[in-house]
């Protein structure tokens, strides 16, 4: 069990995380929708622009959290290895907001975000998966460092389409990952995901439906690192795998289906389309990705509330057999 | 209740990623044991291209599943439309 001050430490760089990213999302908005850095809300007939790239804000409340982190909990290489991860994951996606990147660089780049992981030597080589116990992965485990990070991040990048889409599930899977670590006794990889989990829960209430502010990749590929270090650090590879199944049933959809790495923006047949009464449908288009999207309309249109709802169904159902991973690997 | 399906897909999904490591390895021990050959690095070695296999295998069943369901649904969606 936690221990009083363990419990108000948590407690306290969550709310701090959540104060900063709800105070400085307003402000960021208007200066980005005055510098033009907007995103077009395609989902929507009037077809609205809003503020890209309000990522940034998650990024300094997850850095205000971490801060108070230090200053109540002391120095931890985890806690800086977290930070940079999210920082040079955030940086990655700045450019590519600004300056579209490849699809093939993008995931080439998203691995550098995994140096911090490397160089602090914040991971155990020996992840452990039901029946069979812990694998001894001395020379591989790093590798598989290398690989996670900018699959995690990418993968997030992939489900961020909807307004709430990414900041309404992924709030879910936060605060899943920091129940099971509380139980595991990794106190501190606890703290750093509930400094996520309020850092998300504030941009949700900025980002759902109808949004005032989007991510950006900014956002999308710091939070989907920020998950795979969450990974990493409290050795819990398979706990957050098992969490993450939408996001990697999108991704796998997605890349099966075009058969490469692709960028939304180049799939010229749309998955979606929005139909005259405002209502998304899957189309018909043999060449455009099976997404999950379209796998959630095939049986017919859809609001955009009503897709993110289900997708928000099928993170919880993901989160509790992610639960029962852990319980499985705890029994072990 | 539409997303029944996309739950019970989800659900296979999970329980693949949570017992597939597994299942995988002993399969690999299975058709690869040591006796096979006396020199057990190369045992282990090929233990590795087998089970990429396996997984390739299982996730080509994975997507022949779900395109069969979308392009069912989606049949028996626009059936139910038209008149």
């Amino acid at each position: 069990m936690l221990d009083l001050y363990t419990g108000g430490t948590a407690l306290t760089v969550s709310v701090v995380a959540f104060a900063v990213t709800y105070f400085t999302i307003p402000p960021l908005s208007s200066w980005l929708r005055r510098r033009g850095i907007v995103g077009i809300d395609i989902h929507k007939l009037d077809k609205p622009q809003i503020p890209a790239m309000g990522g940034l804000s998650i990024i300094a409340g997850l850095g205000a959290g971490l801060f108070s982190l230090e200053l109540l909990g002391g120095y931890s290489a985890e806690i800086v290895a977290f930070l940079g991860t999210v920082v040079i994951a955030g940086a990655i996606g700045v450019v590519d907001d600004l300056r579209p990147l490849s699809s093939r660089l993008k995931p080439i780049l998203t691995a550098l975000a995994a140096a911090p992981i490397l160089l602090l030597g914040t991971f155990n080589a020996h992840p452990v998966f039901p029946l069979i116990g812990a694998f001894r992965l001395t020379i591989l485990y790093p590798a598989l460092i290398l690989f996670a990070i900018p699959v995690t991040a990418n993968a997030v990048n992939m489900l961020d389409v909807f307004n709430g889409s990414l900041s309404g599930t992924l709030t879910i899977v936060s605060l899943t990952l920091a129940a099971v670590l509380a139980v595991s006794g990794e106190t501190t990889t606890m703290c750093l995901a509930l400094t996520l989990f309020g850092s998300l829960l504030a941009f949700y209430l900025f980002n759902r439906y109808p949004a005032r502010v989007f991510g950006g990749d900014a956002g999308s590929l710091a939070v989907g690192a920020a998950v795979g270090a969450l990974a990493v650090i409290g050795r819990i590879e398979l706990v957050a795998v098992v969490a993450l199944v939408p996001y990697i049933m999108n991704a796998f959809y997605g890349l099966a289906s075009v058969g490469r790495l692709y960028e939304r923006r180049e799939i010229k047949p749309r998955p979606v389309r929005v139909r005259s009464d405002g209502k998304l449908e899957a189309t018909t288009e043999r060449r455009a990705p099976v997404t999950l999207t379209r796998l959630i309309l095939a049986e017919g249109p859809m609001s955009e509330q009503e897709i993110v709802r289900a997708m928000q169904l099928l993170t919880i159902l993901s989160c509790a057999m992610a639960v029962l991973a852990f319980l499985l690997i705890e029994v072990q | 209740v539409r997303i029944v399906t996309l739950a019970a897909f989800v659900i296979f999904v999970c329980i693949s990623v949570i017992f597939g490591v597994s299942l995988i390895v002993r399969v690999a021990m299975l058709i690869l044991p040591y006796s096979l050959t006396q020199f057990r690095l190369v045992v282990e070695v090929l233990r590795v291209p087998l089970a990429i296999a396996l997984a390739y295998s299982w996730l080509r069943v994975w997507k022949a599943i779900t395109d069969w369901y979308f392009w069912r649904s989606v049949k028996l969606a626009r059936g139910r439309d038209e008149p």
